[in-house]
C-alpha cells in the first residue's frame, strides 16, 4: 500500500531524514518509535505533503502511485489521513461545515454524490458516541478552546468520518489522561480492518498497551535502525534510545 | 473658504433647490461652507484619503442642476425584498407613505424635514457637512416616541434615479430616539450607478435615556462611486449604542463616526468590517468624545484587503478631564490577502484624566499557513481553504449585529465579494 525507499529530506540546511524506508501492508499497524528529533513528525508530515521540507532523494509510493505528484488534499482524497501532533485551532470555522466539506470533497473525488446537512449529521452523530465525544463537539469551531485530550479526539473523530485507507497518527497519545488515551485506543482499534493500515508515531510504549502494532520500527538519525514486533517496543521501554543509537555506530 | 470648490456655483445651485421651506438651513450652511476648509492630505485626519476626485463631479453638478423628478418608488431594490424590516424609501426627496403610516402605528414618526414642524437641528460643523446642507433634496427625519419597542428594523433607502445625470446626491437622516425605547435601523447604501458619483451622507443621532439603538450601515456600490459619511451619535444617560458598519463596494469610501457621551452611563459599541480589492479605499474614522464619566466605548474593526487595495482605520477615544471611570478600547484587525494590499492602521488614546479603563491593539497579517495545511490535509482544496478561513475571520462580525434578519443579508455580500477577491 505505502512504500517508502531510501527518503532523504531536509529544511533549509539540516538533513532530517537520511536514507530512510519502510513498506507497510494493508491490514497492518506499525508504530515508529524513536528519540526527538529522529525525524518521525518529519516523516508523518511529508507523506501527507507538507510543502516546508525538501526531499532531496528517494521516492514514496502508494498504491503504485507517485506520491510527490499529488497536493496534499488530492492525497487525502486518495485516503491518506494525518492525526497531528498539535492538531490547528481555527477560531470560528464550525467543526461540522469543516468536518462536511472534507468528507464531501473526497466523496466528489471518489464520484460520489455529496452528502446533504441530514445525511451528514447521522453519520458524525453515530461516530462521537462511539467515541464517547461530547455532542458539543460538532457546533465549536474546529479546535477551538478544546483541551489537549478533546484536540486528540478530535483528530480521532475525523478520522473515523473520513475512512482512510492509511492513518498516520502523528504522537496522538501525547499529553493524554488514561482515559482519554482509552477512548483513542478503541478508536484507532474499530477503524483498523484487513483493508486499511494505520501508522502510530509515538515516544511511549503505552499506547501500543491498547493498539497491539503488527511491527515496530525504531527510527534514529533520520533513518530505521532497528524493526521487530511488539516485543520491541517492550524492550525499549527497558533499555531506552541511547542504546539504539549506540548499536548504529 | 474651500479653495475647490467653486463658492458663487455652489451658492446658485443651493438657490435653485425646489424645498424653499429649508432655506435658512441653506444660508447658514453656505455661510459656515464659505468659512470652512475642505479637508486635504495635508490634514492628519485625511493623510491617507485623498478626495479631490469630488470636485470635478460638484462643478458637473453646478452645471448641470439636480432636476425635479416625480415620484418613481419601486421596491425592486434587493435589499428591500431579502430583509424583512419597515422599509422606508427616498426618491429625490420623495417618501414611501406606506411605510410612514405603518411606523406611526408603533410609534415612530418619519417625514421629510421640509414637512416637519420643527425644522431645526441640522448638524452644520465642517465643510462635508456644510456641502450636504446646502445640497440635499431634503432630509429625512425619524423620531421614535417614548417607550417604543420596534418588532422590526427601520430600513432607510435613498434611491438616485438611474436616468438623472445629478453626479452628485447628498443624503441626510436626523434620527431622535425617545427615552426608554428600543429601535433597530438599517441604513443602505447599497444602489449601484455604474458611473463616477458623489454621495455624500450625513447621519445625526440623539438617543434618549435607557434608550437602545442598533445601528447598520450596509454599503455596496460599486467601484465608479464615491460614498462620504458623517455620522454623529449623541447619547443620554444609560443609553446604549451598537453600530455596525459593513463597507464592501466604493472606489472612495470615507466613513467618520462620532460619538458623544453627554450624560453617565452610556454605552457604545462600534463595530465594522471593510472588504477592499482593486482600485478601492475604505476609510474609517471613529471618535468616542466620553466628555463625563462611567461610560463605555469599545471599537472592532475587521478588515481584508486584496488586489491593490487600500484601507484606513483610525479609532480614537478622547477621555475628558471628568471623564473619570471611562472605559475605552479600539481594536483593528487585518487580513492582507495580496502582495500589493496597503493598510494604514491607528488606535489611538489621548487621556486627561486618572482611573480609566482604556486598551488598544491593531494586528495586519496572512493567512495562517498551518490551518490552510490542516484544511488541505483533510481533502480540502487550497483555494476553497483560503475562502474559509477568509470569511471565518471576516464573519466573525456578524455576532456583534443584534439584527437577525440581516445577518443572511450581510453574509451573502461578504461570501460573494470574497470569491471575487481570492479567484
Amino acid at each position: 500500500m505505502l512504500e517508502i525507499k531510501n527518503l532523504h529530506a531536509k529544511v533549509a540546511q539540516t538533513t532530517i531524514l537520511n536514507g530512510l524506508s519502510l513498506a507497510v501492508k494493508k491490514g497492518e499497524v506499525h508504530a515508529i518509535m524513536g528519540p526527538n528529533g529522529s525525524g518521525k513528525s518529519t516523516l508523518a508530515r511529508i507523506i501527507a505533503g507538507h510543502d516546508g521540507y525538501e526531499v532531496t532523494d528517494g521516492e514514496i509510493t502508494y498504491n503504485n502511485k507517485n506520491l510527490m505528484d499529488l497536493s496534499p488534499e488530492e492525497r487525502s482524497r486518495e485516503g491518506i489521513f494525518l492525526g497531528f501532533q498539535y492538531p490547528v485551532e481555527i477560531p470560528g470555522l464550525n467543526n461540522t461545515q469543516f468536518l462536511k466539506a472534507a468528507l464531501n470533497a473526497k466523496r466528489k473525488h471518489l464520484g460520489m454524490e455529496e452528502m446533504d446537512a441530514f445525511e451528514f449529521l447521522k453519520i458524525a452523530r453515530d461516530a462521537i458516541k462511539k467515541l464517547e465525544i461530547d455532542p458539543s463537539f460538532l457546533n465549536r469551531g474546529v479546535n477551538e478552546g478544546f483541551s489537549g485530550g478533546e484536540k486528540k479526539r478530535n483528530e480521532i473523530l475525523q478520522m473515523t468520518i473520513l475512512e482512510p485507507s492509511i492513518a498516520i497518527l502523528d504522537e496522538t497519545d501525547s499529553g493524554l489522561d488514561i482515559d482519554a488515551l482509552k477512548v483513542v485506543a478503541k478508536g484507532v482499534n474499530e477503524f483498523r480492518n484487513p483493508n486499511n493500515a494505520v501508522i502510530l508515531v509515538t515516544h511511549y510504549q503505552r499506547l501500543l498497551e491498547y493498539i497491539e502494532p503488527d511491527k515496530v520500527h525504531v527510527l534514529s538519525e533520520g533513518k530505521i535502525v532497528r524493526s521487530g514486533d511488539k516485543s520491541l517496543a517492550i524492550e525499549l521501554e527497558k533499555t531506552g534510545y541511547a542504546q539504539e543509537k549506540d548499536s548504529e555506530k | 473658504m474651500s479653495a475647490q470648490i467653486n463658492f458663487e456655483l455652489l451658492s446658485l445651485a443651493a438657490k435653485k433647490l425646489i424645498q424653499g421651506e429649508l432655506s435658512d438651513t441653506r444660508v447658514n450652511a453656505l455661510s459656515n461652507f464659505k468659512d470652512s476648509e475642505m479637508p486635504s492630505t495635508k490634514n492628519e485626519e485625511w493623510q491617507y484619503t485623498d478626495i479631490s476626485n469630488i470636485y470635478a463631479l460638484c462643478e458637473k453638478l453646478f452645471h448641470e442642476p439636480p432636476k425635479e423628478i416625480k415620484s418613481l418608488i419601486n421596491k425592486e431594490n434587493a435589499i428591500a425584498n431579502e430583509i424583512d424590516a419597515y422599509w422606508v424609501i427616498i426618491k429625490n426627496g420623495t417618501i414611501d407613505i406606506m411605510e410612514t403610516k405603518r411606523l406611526q402605528k408603533i410609534g415612530v414618526h418619519v417625514s421629510l424635514l421640509s414637512n416637519n414642524l420643527d425644522k431645526t437641528g441640522v448638524l452644520i460643523d465642517d465643510s462635508l457637512c456644510s456641502l450636504n446642507a446646502a445640497l440635499m433634496h431634503d432630509a429625512i427625519k425619524i423620531t421614535v416616541s417614548s417607550g417604543v419597542e420596534s418588532d422590526k428594523p427601520i430600513g432607510i433607502l435613498f434611491e438616485n434615479d438611474k436616468n438623472l445625470n445629478n453626479y452628485v446626491s447628498n443624503f441626510r437622516c436626523i434620527i431622535e430616539v425617545k427615552d426608554n425605547a428600543t429601535v433597530s435601523i438599517i441604513h443602505a447604501h447599497t444602489e449601484k450607478i455604474q458611473a463616477p458619483h458623489f454621495t455624500n451622507s450625513v447621519v445625526q443621532m440623539d438617543v434618549g435615556e435607557n434608550s437602545h439603538i442598533e445601528f447598520l450601515r450596509l454599503q455596496d456600490f460599486s467601484v465608479h462611486q464615491t460614498l462620504i459619511e458623517k455620522s454623529v451619535a449623541n447619547l443620554g444617560c444609560n443609553a446604549n449604542l451598537n453600530y455596525t458598519s459593513v463597507d464592501i463596494g466604493a472606489q472612495l469610501m470615507r466613513a467618520d463616526i462620532v460619538v458623544n457621551f453627554n450624560e453617565k452611563h452610556a454605552n457604545a459599541n462600534i463595530n465594522g468590517v471593510y472588504i477592499a480589492g482593486d482600485n478601492q479605499h475604505i476609510d474609517n474614522h471613529i471618535l468616542a468624545n466620553h466628555f463625563i464619566g462611567s461610560s463605555k466605548s469599545s471599537q472592532n474593526f475587521y478588515g481584508v484587503i486584496g488586489g491593490n487595495g487600500r484601507c484606513v482605520f483610525n479609532g480614537k477615544a478622547l477621555i475628558c478631564e471628568a471623564a473619570i471611570n471611562s472605559n475605552a478600547n479600539q481594536f483593528n484587525h487585518n487580513l492582507l490577502i495580496s502582495e500589493n494590499a496597503e493598510i494604514n492602521t491607528k488606535p489611538e488614546l489621548e487621556i486627561y484624566t486618572d482611573d480609566v479603563a482604556c486598551s488598544h491593539g491593531t494586528t495586519v497579517g496572512q493567512l495562517d499557513e498551518n490551518a490552510l495545511f490542516y484544511m488541505q490535509s483533510r481533502g480540502i482544496d487550497e483555494v476553497v481553504a483560503q475562502q474559509l478561513l477568509t470569511k471565518t475571520f471576516i464573519t466573525r462580525i456578524l455576532n456583534e449585529v443584534n439584527i437577525p434578519s440581516a445577518k443572511g443579508f450581510i453574509e451573502n455580500l461578504i461570501t460573494d465579494k470574497l470569491r471575487v477577491l481570492t479567484q
